[in-house]
């Protein structure tokens, strides 16, 4: 193509003054010609495009966001929490599937073999113990490293985990509930175990002691406690009476005032 | 912007391997045509910072939708197509955000003379025109719009376009004869 657009013209039209029906002769020859599409683009400014293309190129680069991220941060919550959140082992699909089937089996079991409900309320408790456990296993935390080498990692990286997996853990084993055979007490006696015992883990966590181990103490610990008292006391589920119900409220209360006491050792072996 | 430009690579083959995820295609790709875009799009947004979103958005929508493009007609037409309605996408979204103001693209008196020579008695019909048919003849003639696109730029219902636009033929008809 021989005519191209005068230069005044295009000087004009880049800064925005140009009138009407001169832009429109304009930008119907630019979307044809490489020559005048060229000497427009000398006349714009060269670190207003390299600004832009920083913006396109770090969304290319960037990571696809699943749809279970998405709806999290459109619910409001913060991305960098959501990412945190997405990243713990025993937030994904895979963890959530197996303490589901787990469940499962446990409500199947109270049901077919007239175990009571005894099965299932070992189980629900341990879930959240197990699940922060694994929160943490170094090795199978994609961003373990990240965490022990950040400042601001420690407590608040571990509350907000061990959060999520109590949430979820609870949730699960709420909904398992509801196929125990012999509905009443029972639907929620996994309740403040489930507090007692993953309270328990966190404040023991502060000692040298590991994570893993620990949450294994407290497992073994907790299921030879209630066939225990249940061969003491000769009744069953006695662990989930009255006593046992208070006393393990007593060791949340005290391993909340531990955790929050002893903050600072959340700061020093991360995920340890 | 010093690196390579592949100059043997026609825009629709820089496409092709943009499909086929060649990040450096993207590049020489966005150096050839996001001037144009920034430009042709400042003329239809006032807002400088919404203007550069649209950009990045559009070649973002590029990169993504690459893949699926079928070579037809020019790539510039392409990016065009996807940069109008990236913008259109966002001006809805900042519903409170300054439209488009016709009214404040007045030709000044040094166009006026630019323009008698180049484009005649056609240029003198468009100019008579009022703004508000000129912004809906750019456009649904121009920017290649439907006039549901078009009111949603303009911030107009459809039917207006419509109507502002058989006025506009109208005059423009009697204006050339």
């Amino acid at each position: 193509m021989s005519w191209h657009v005068d230069e005044p013209i295009l000087d004009l039209y880049a800064s925005g003054t140009l009138g009407d029906p001169a832009v429109y002769s304009v930008e119907a020859h630019l979307v044809t010609c490489t020559r005048c599409r060229g000497e427009l683009s000398t006349r714009v400014d060269e670190s207003r495009l390299d600004r832009i293309w920083v913006g396109v190129r770090d969304r290319v680069d960037a990571p696809r966001a699943g749809i279970v991220e998405r709806l999290l941060v459109q619910a409001g919550i913060p991305s960098h929490v959501v990412r945190l959140l997405m990243t713990t082992p025993s937030l994904r699909p895979s963890w959530v599937v197996s303490v589901a089937v787990s469940l499962a089996f446990a409500v199947l079991a109270d049901r077919l073999v007239g175990a009571g409900a005894l099965p299932f309320l070992v189980l629900a408790p341990l879930v959240p113990v197990v699940g922060i456990a694994a929160a943490f296993a170094r090795p199978i935390d994609p961003v373990w490293e990240i965490g022990a080498a950040t400042p601001l990692g420690g407590f608040r990286l571990t509350m907000i985990r061990a959060a999520a997996v109590l949430v979820l853990s609870v949730a699960l084993a709420g909904v398992a509930a509801l196929g125990l055979p012999e509905p009443g007490w029972t639907l929620v006696a996994w309740l403040l175990p489930s507090l007692g015992l993953t309270g328990l883990t966190l404040a023991l966590s502060t000692t040298s002691a590991g994570m893993p181990n620990v949450a294994g103490a407290v497992a073994a610990t907790w299921s030879v406690g209630v066939v225990l008292a249940e061969w003491l006391a000769d009744q069953r589920l006695a662990a989930f009476d009255a006593r046992g119900q208070v006393l393990l409220a007593l060791i949340a209360v005290a391993s909340i005032v531990v955790v929050v006491a002893r903050r600072d050792a959340f700061e020093r072996r991360v995920g340890a | 912007m010093d690196q390579a430009s592949r100059p043997s690579e026609s825009d629709a083959d820089l496409v092709t391997a943009i499909g086929g995820g060649d990040a450096l295609a993207l590049r020489v790709l966005y150096e050839r045509h996001a001037a144009w875009l920034l430009v042709r799009l400042s003329h239809r947004c006032a807002d400088p910072a919404l203007v550069e979103e649209v950009v990045q958005d559009t070649f973002l929508a590029v990169w993504k939708g690459a893949p699926h493009y079928r070579g037809e007609g020019e790539v510039p037409a392409w990016i065009w197509g996807i940069g109008i309605r990236r913008l259109i996408d966002r001006l809805r979204r900042h519903r409170a955000m300054a439209l488009f103001d016709p009214l404040a693209h007045e030709p000044s008196a040094e166009d006026h003379v630019l323009l008698g020579i180049e484009h005649g008695d056609l240029a003198g019909a468009l100019d008579r025109l009022s703004p508000e048919l000129r912004a809906v003849l750019q456009a649904t003639v121009l920017d290649g719009l439907t006039s549901r696109e078009a009111g949603r730029l303009l911030g107009i219902p459809s039917g207006t376009v419509k109507t502002r636009l058989m006025r506009a033929r109208r005059e423009l008809r009697e204006g050339l004869a």
